[in-house]
C-alpha cells in the first residue's frame, strides 16, 4: 500500500501535487522523445489539465501513474495535431523503467527524494566508468561533439564510438537499476514488520 | 530530438547538458488563479467537488468531467454553492462601503498632505506596477470567495510576501495600489537615481576612430549606389538643378523651404569657391552648423526626433501625461550642441526623475519613457526596439513573428529589462515621476531571480529573464543594488551593432524618402535591406565617428543620390520603390511633413527678422499640429493625420488659419511684395521664388500677364490670388 502525503479521498493541494510531480513528468515526457521546452510546455498543460477540477488524493503511486498518462494523452495529441507520431520503440520499458525508478512501495523516500536523487546516482555510476567511456559521454552530451570528433578524438572508428557509448548507457541504466534494487532491499528490510 | 537511448539520453543531458527540469509550481499555479478569474461559473460549480480524478484507469479527458456522481447529489451541491456565494456576495458589499468611506477619508487627508500619489491611482494598471497588479490580482481572488482552488494555491499566493501586509483586515478587499516604498530602493530625486551604484554587467565596447574622411565616405555612398544602378539596368535621372536641390535641402534640414535671398545666394555662387569648396558642401556646412541657422536646425531636429520618440499627436492634447515642451528642450540642447546620439539613447533609456519642471527632480528626457510606460512597460519594449534598433517586436508580444521566427521570448525578455520601474504622479495634474525600484518578479515571490511571466497562445504561461535580442544574458537579479537592468539595456543597445543600422536607415529615408527598409523600423531577416552592405557601411562609420548626426547628414546630402532629379524617365522607369526595392536612381518625391508645412506657412506669413532666423512659435506648432494628427489609442500607438490628401487637407489648405494668414495682404512675404517698387511681372517672379524656389516658365508667364492685364484695377487682389494659388499647388506641397 503505497503512503501518501494526505488522507485517502482528501483534497490535494495543487502546490504540493506539483512539487511532487513535476520532475517525474518532465522526465517521462523527456524520454518520449520531447525536447526541454516541449517537456515544459507539456509539464504545465498536464498539471492544468488534471488540476481543471480539485484533485482528491489517491496515493502517492496512482497519483504519478494518472499524471504520466495525462502527460501521454498530451504528449499523443500535440503529435497527432502536428501529423507526427511519437518516435519510441519500447514505450512499455520507459514506462515500467520510470515507474520503478520513482515508486514508492515500501514507503521509503517519496517519489520526489527519488527524483531527485536520480541525477546524484547516475553522476555515481558515470563515474564507475572506464575512462575513454566517461570522455566519449562527456563530449557528446557537454560538449555536443559529433561521433566522428569522438571517435577521431578517441582514435577509433566512428562506429567504434557509436558501440562505446551504447556500451556505457547500457552499463549505466544496469547501475542505476541495481542501484534501485538495492534501495528497494534496505526499504524493505528497514520496513517494521506486522507481526 | 533523437535520442539512442530514450532514457539515458535525457538524463545525461541533465547531468552534463544543463538541461535540468524548471519548477512550474508557480506558473502552473498563477495560471490557475487566472483561470479562476477569468472563468467564475466553472470554479463555482467545480468548489462542489462535483468533478475528480477518481481514477487513474479512465481517460484523462472523462477523468475531468465528473462523472459517477448521481444528479441529485449535483444539484444539492449547487444549491450549497449560490446560497453562500449569495452571503458572500452581500457581506462584500456591506465591508466594502464601510471601507470605501474610511479610503476616502484617508485618501483626503494624504491629499491634503501634499503627499505623492502612486499615478497607478489615476492611470490604473497603466504605468505598470507589477507588484500592485499581482496585490489586486489576489484581492479579486480573495472576492470571488474562498473557492477551493484558491484556498489550495494558498502557498502561491504566500509567496507574494508582502502583498498580504495591503489587504483590508478580513480579506474582502485590499487597500488601493499605494507606494509601495518596502519594495523599493531609497527614492532618490531622478539624475540621482540615474547614477545607481548597481555594478556594470555589460562592458562596452570600443569602436575603432573614424579614419575615412567625408569624401572617401560620400564616394563610397556613391559607388554602391551605382553598382546597384547598372546591375539593374537603370539610368539615372539627371541632376537635380540648383534651386531644386537648395529647396529640399532646406525642406530637410531646417523644415521649411528657402527664401527667395537664400536661393539666389545659393545659386550665384560658384560650383567651386576660392577655397576649392563644393557650393553644395558649403551649403550643407552653413545649414547644420553654423550660428546663422543653429537655432533654427535644432529646433526642427528637435521636434521630428520628438516625433519618432513619442509619436506627432504626443504630449499635443492637454490631457497628454507627456510635457512634449520639456522633451523638444532636451533634444533641441542635443541637437544644438551636437551631442553623440549614443549618449541621447543612453539618457532616454534610463532617465528617472519627474518629467516638468517645476519638480524638484525634473528630468526632460524621462518623457520618453512616461509616453510610452503602461500596463507591464510593454509599449515601452515595443517602443524601444522599434524607435532604437529598428525590430517591431510587438506583434511577437503575442504570438511568433509570422514570417522571420521570432518568438514570443524574444519580447517578454527584452521586456524584463523594463520592470525596475514605475511611475508616480503627484495628484491629478502633477508631473509624472519615473522612479527605480526593485523588481520582485510577476510571482513576486523575491528579486533574486524575477522573472516576467507570458502567456503563450495555448494558454502555457512560461518564464522570461532580461536578454538581449542578439541573445546576450544579464544576471536574473530584480535588485538594484545588484543589477540596474536599464543601465544594463543601454549599454547593450548601444553596443549593438542594431543601433547605427537603424539610425541611418531612419536619417537615409529622412533625406531620400525612402529607406533601405520599408518601413524602416521594422528590420530583420523578413525585410532584407536594399543595399545591405551600404548600410552595414555607413552604420559602421556612424558608430566610428563617435554617432555624429551632424557628419551622417553630411554624408547623405552630399550624395549622388541625393542630388538626382526627381524626374521619372525611361531611363528610370524601372526604379519604383512601391513595386520593388528602392535602387535611389531619382529623387522620390513626396508630400512635405506637417513639420516642414507649417515651418513653411508660418515663414511665408512672417516678416523675416534680420539675423536671418525664422523660429516658429512652439505653442503654436503644438496647436496647429494638435490638430491635424491624432493617436489612435492602439496597442502600436499609431496615428493618424488629416494630411493625407483627403477633403482635410484640401480644406486646411484652401481656408485653414496658417494659409489665411499666409496670404494675408496686410503680412508675411505678400505685404514685402505689393509695397515694393518691383514690376507686377517681378512681383509674380518673385511669389513664384518664394513659394516654388524657381522662376515661372513661359507657359505660366502668358497666363500670369493675362491675368495682370484683366486686372489692372485690382492688382494686390490679382497678386494675392496668384500667390493663393501658388500656395495651394502640388508643386509647393511635395518635396521634389
Amino acid at each position: 500500500m503505497s503512503e501518501s502525503l494526505h488522507p485517502i479521498g482528501q483534497k490535494v493541494d495543487p502546490a504540493l501535487l506539483v512539487q511532487t510531480h513535476q520532475v517525474g513528468v518532465w522526465r517521462y515526457l523527456r524520454s518520449l522523445g520531447c525536447d526541454s521546452h516541449e517537456a515544459e510546455d507539456l509539464t504545465q498543460e498536464t498539471f492544468l489539465k488534471v488540476l481543471e477540477k480539485p484533485f482528491q488524493e489517491m496515493g502517492e503511486a496512482a497519483a504519478r501513474s494518472y499524471l504520466l498518462r495525462v502527460a501521454k494523452h498530451q504528449l499523443i495529441d500535440r503529435r497527432r495535431r502536428e501529423g507526427r507520431s511519437i518516435a519510441v520503440e519500447n514505450i512499455e520499458q520507459v514506462e515500467e523503467f520510470w515507474n520503478r525508478h520513482a515508486s514508492n512501495q515500501h514507503g521509503a523516500r517519496s517519489g520526489q527524494d527519488k527524483q531527485r536523487d536520480l541525477i546524484d546516482t547516475l553522476r555515481h555510476c558515470l563515474e564507475g566508468l572506464t575512462a575513454r567511456a566517461q570522455t566519449a559521454l562527456r563530449m557528446r552530451f557537454e560538449d555536443h561533439c559529433t561521433r566522428e570528433q569522438i571517435a577521431e578524438a578517441l582514435g577509433i572508428g566512428p562506429h567504434g564510438a557509436k558501440n562505446l557509448m551504447q556500451r556505457a548507457k547500457q552499463q549505466l541504466k544496469q547501475c542505476l537499476d541495481d542501484k534501485q534494487g538495492l534501495d528497494d532491499k534496505q526499504a524493505e528490510a528497514d520496513r517494521p514488520s506486522s507481526d | 530530438m533523437n535520442h539512442e537511448d530514450p532514457i539515458i539520453d535525457p538524463l545525461l543531458e541533465e547531468l552534463l547538458g544543463g538541461q535540468s527540469p524548471p519548477d512550474l509550481t508557480a506558473r502552473v499555479l498563477t495560471r490557475l488563479s487566472q483561470r479562476e478569474l477569468t472563468s467564475p461559473e466553472r470554479n463555482g460549480a467545480t468548489q462542489s467537488g462535483l468533478s475528480q480524478a477518481a481514477t487513474p484507469a479512465s481517460q484523462d479527458d472523462n477523468l475531468a468531467d465528473g462523472r459517477g456522481l448521481s444528479d441529485s447529489r449535483v444539484m444539492v451541491a449547487r444549491r450549497r454553492v449560490r446560497r453562500a456565494r449569495q452571503w458572500q456576495t452581500y457581506a462584500s458589499f456591506a465591508i466594502s462601503l464601510s471601507l470605501l468611506g474610511v479610503l476616502v477619508g484617508a485618501g483626503w487627508l494624504l491629499w491634503q498632505a501634499g503627499d505623492w500619489n502612486d499615478g497607478s491611482l489615476a492611470q490604473g494598471d497603466r504605468y505598470g506596477d507589477t507588484a500592485a497588479q499581482e496585490k489586486n490580482k489576489q484581492g479579486q481572488i480573495e472576492k470571488h470567495g474562498g473557492r477551493d482552488i484558491i484556498d489550495s494555491s494558498r502557498a502561491a499566493n504566500e509567496t507574494l510576501g508582502s502583498s498580504r501586509d495591503n489587504r483590508l483586515p478580513g480579506g474582502m478587499g485590499e487597500n488601493p495600489p499605494r507606494r509601495d516604498s518596502q519594495e523599493t530602493q531609497p527614492e532618490k530625486p531622478g539624475l540621482e537615481t540615474r547614477e545607481n551604484s548597481a555594478p556594470r554587467h555589460v562592458t562596452p565596447i570600443e569602436r575603432p576612430s573614424l579614419a575615412k574622411s567625408d569624401a572617401e565616405i560620400v564616394e563610397r555612398v556613391n559607388r554602391v549606389i551605382a553598382d546597384g544602378w547598372k546591375a539593374e539596368n537603370v539610368q539615372p535621372a539627371q541632376a537635380a538643378t540648383d534651386s531644386e536641390w537648395c529647396r529640399r535641402t532646406y525642406l530637410q534640414l531646417l523644415g521649411r523651404i528657402p527664401t527667395v535671398d537664400e536661393v539666389q545666394k545659393f545659386a550665384s555662387r560658384r560650383s567651386l569657391d576660392k577655397r576649392g569648396q563644393d557650393k553644395r558642401a558649403w551649403l550643407v556646412d552653413r545649414l547644420i552648423q553654423s550660428e546663422t541657422y543653429r537655432e533654427e536646425f535644432a529646433s526642427y531636429w528637435s521636434a521630428r526626433w520628438a516625433n519618432i520618440l513619442v509619436g506627432q499627436a504626443g504630449g499635443m492634447s492637454a490631457d497628454s501625461p507627456i510635457d512634449r515642451k520639456s522633451l523638444e528642450g532636451y533634444l533641441h540642447e542635443a541637437f544644438a550642441q551636437n551631442r553623440p546620439y549614443d549618449s541621447v539613447v543612453r539618457e532616454l533609456l534610463t532617465a528617472s526623475g519627474s518629467n516638468r519642471p517645476e519638480a524638484e527632480d525634473f528630468n526632460p528626457a524621462t518623457n520618453f519613457l512616461v509616453a510610452t510606460l503602461d500596463q507591464d512597460a510593454k509599449l515601452a519594449t515595443a517602443k524601444a526596439c522599434q524607435t532604437f534598433l529598428g525590430q517591431r517586436l510587438q506583434c511577437v508580444e503575442c504570438h511568433t513573428h509570422p514570417t522571420n521566427g521570432w518568438e514570443q521570448d524574444t519580447f517578454w525578455s527584452m521586456n524584463a529589462f523594463f520592470r525596475q520601474i514605475k511611475t508616480e504622479r503627484k495628484g491629478d495634474n502633477g508631473p509624472i515621476r519615473i522612479v527605480n525600484r526593485d523588481f520582485q518578479g510577476s510571482a513576486g515571490d523575491g528579486a533574486d531571480e524575477a522573472e516576467v511571466y507570458f502567456e503563450q497562445q495555448n494558454g502555457i504561461l512560461k518564464v522570461a529573464y532580461p536578454r538581449f535580442v542578439d541573445g546576450t544574458e544579464i544576471p536574473r537579479s530584480g535588485k538594484l543594488a545588484q543589477v540596474d537592468r536599464r543601465q544594463e539595456l543601454a549599454q547593450l543597445v548601444i553596443n549593438s551593432d542594431l543601433l547605427p543600422q537603424a539610425t541611418v536607415n531612419r536619417m537615409w529615408q529622412h533625406f531620400l524618402g525612402v529607406g533601405f527598409t520599408t518601413p524602416v523600423d521594422d528590420m530583420g531577416p523578413h525585410n532584407p535591406p536594399s543595399h545591405p552592405e551600404l548600410l552595414a557601411t555607413l552604420a559602421d562609420d556612424f558608430a566610428a565617428s563617435g554617432f555624429d548626426m551632424r557628419r551622417l547628414m553630411r554624408w547623405i546630402t552630399l550624395s549622388d543620390a541625393y542630388g538626382l532629379s526627381s524626374k521619372i524617365t525611361d531611363g528610370n522607369l524601372a526604379d519604383d520603390p512601391s513595386q520593388g526595392q528602392p535602387l535611389f536612381a531619382r529623387y522620390y518625391s513626396r508630400q512635405m511633413e506637417a513639420e516642414q508645412l507649417f515651418h513653411s506657412l508660418t515663414m511665408l506669413a512672417q516678416v523675416r527678422s534680420a539675423n536671418g532666423g525664422i523660429i516658429a512659435s512652439g505653442d503654436d506648432r503644438h496647436q496647429w499640429l494638435g490638430q491635424v494628427t491624432q493617436k489612435m489609442g492602439n496597442d502600436e500607438d499609431t496615428e493618424t493625420s488629416t494630411l493625407d490628401g483627403t477633403v482635410s487637407q484640401t480644406l486646411l489648405m484652401m481656408n485653414g488659419h496658417l494659409m489665411n494668414n499666409a496670404t494675408d495682404l496686410h503680412s508675411g512675404v505678400l505685404k514685402g511684395v505689393i509695397a515694393s517698387k518691383m514690376s507686377p511681372r517681378e512681383k509674380v517672379e518673385h511669389l513664384f521664388m518664394a513659394s516654388l524656389s524657381r522662376k515661372p516658365n513661359k507657359r505660366e508667364l502668358k497666363a500670369i500677364d493675362e491675368i495682370i492685364q484683366t486686372r489692372q484695377h485690382e492688382i494686390n487682389k490679382a497678386l494675392q490670388d496668384i500667390w493663393w494659388a501658388l500656395l495651394n499647388s502640388n508643386e509647393f506641397i511635395v518635396d521634389h
